[in-house]
């Protein structure tokens, strides 16, 4: 199984995309940059919770798979490989953060408490949703987006994040289970 | 693959998070910029041929005069693999008709001894058309028009040129003149306006 089988992306030429920048044109890379912005600034953006954050992620990536590009040993999936430093980017700042992220979500759900005063705005359950998200433990955040938000199989998911098939049901199971009590919640 | 019992209360919360995300829209631009001298993957490519000592800048700035029509510019402009004439022509015949590319390292067993392929990009996304000017083809607007390369309005182009230092110019729209921000700049031409500098070195 590979893991571009379970991601919506565009692999359509990419193999000649990334042959035109090793050959010396980096001009091209753009092209590469155009066309997987938009989805993996979706999982950027689930994962860290703030536009800020996940841009600086998804630009590193980017930057991170420009001077590895030499070594994407399969071009043609050059997406899949470009998602996996991305998660891996997502992962580490989330790590680093430390102490920070807690804060953060503290912040971040006080952000959207502000929003609440107007709740039959059509954004108010788009925003419960997120807040219940950065609720999560970061590793259940991560396995419940790349289930049921990016679609990816398990298998794919251990691929992607070096941990066994069974403990990622347990966190996607658990973050299931959190979101579905905190949004019940809400719902009430 | 695993198949999860479906659960609409899941599904509809995972929709949700499936709405697109809308980033800067200069973040194309932004990382194109970010890109530096020292990761040109050239360098480190597995084709084991010999690679060449590069130079790479690319930079965004705010143009006063085309503010309006271009918020960010960068340039790049980039040394890379001598190439003869006739096959830097092939390459962006191969480019504008999206046949397969094969790497230009591959282009390099009849190169010239002195030309070296020599690649301008500028990052103008209200452009229409662009086009490269300078001492190398008379500033002559029609003899190298750029491509477009993504939909974020990065131009390029790469054209041979022998050792030695050159004057140029962007031109956009085919009227208004730009210079490169990330280049050292000539003080005036004889119309009273600013070049930018390129110095292409022999690789020999």
């Amino acid at each position: 199984m590979t893991l571009s089988q379970g991601l919506s992306l565009q692999n359509d030429g990419d193999a000649e995309i990334v042959a035109r920048v090793l050959g010396g044109d980096s001009a091209a890379y753009a092209i590469l940059i155009s066309r997987y912005r938009a989805q993996f600034a979706r999982y950027a953006m689930r994962m860290l919770g703030n536009r800020e954050d996940a841009e600086e992620a998804l630009q590193d990536a980017f930057l991170r798979a420009f001077r590895s590009l030499a070594r994407c040993d399969d071009p043609e999936r050059f997406g899949s490989w470009l998602f996996r430093i991305l998660a891996n980017r997502c992962r580490t700042a989330g790590t680093r953060r430390g102490r920070r992220e807690k804060t953060f979500v503290r912040d971040e759900i006080a952000l959207l408490d502000a929003s609440e005063e107007h709740p039959e705005d059509a954004t108010a359950w788009r925003e419960e949703i997120q807040r219940a998200l950065l609720m999560l433990e970061e590793d259940q955040r991560e396995a419940f987006l790349l289930k049921h938000v990016e679609d990816l199989g398990y298998d794919e998911m251990a691929e992607l994040t070096g941990v066994g098939v069974s403990a990622l049901k347990m966190r996607v199971k658990r973050a299931c289970e959190r979101l579905r009590a905190l949004l019940k919640e809400v719902q009430r | 693959m695993v198949h999860d019992e479906y659960d609409p209360f899941i599904d509809e919360i995972a929709q949700e998070l499936r709405q697109p995300v809308a980033f800067d829209a200069h973040f194309d631009a932004r990382v194109m910029a970010a890109l530096s001298p020292s990761v040109i993957p050239i360098s480190v490519h597995r084709s084991r041929r010999p690679w060449y000592r590069q130079t790479f800048s690319f930079s965004l700035s705010q143009l006063g005069g085309l503010a309006a029509a271009a918020a960010l510019v960068g340039v790049v402009a980039m040394s890379a693999v001598k190439l003869r004439s006739s096959d830097s022509s092939q390459v962006a015949a191969r480019q504008s008709s999206g046949m397969r590319l094969q790497p230009a390292a591959n282009l390099t067993t009849a190169a010239s001894n002195t030309e070296v392929q020599q690649q301008f990009i500028i990052v103008v996304p209200t452009a229409t058309s662009m086009s490269l000017v300078g001492e190398f083809n008379d500033w002559d607007a029609t003899r190298n028009p750029m491509t477009r390369v993504s939909d974020q309005g990065a131009w390029s182009i790469t054209i041979p040129l022998a050792p030695g230092r050159y004057e140029y110019q962007f031109v956009v729209d085919g009227t208004d003149r730009i210079t490169d921000p990330t280049r050292p700049q000539a003080s005036s031409d004889f119309a009273g306006s600013a070049n930018s500098v390129v110095t292409v070195e022999s690789r020999e």
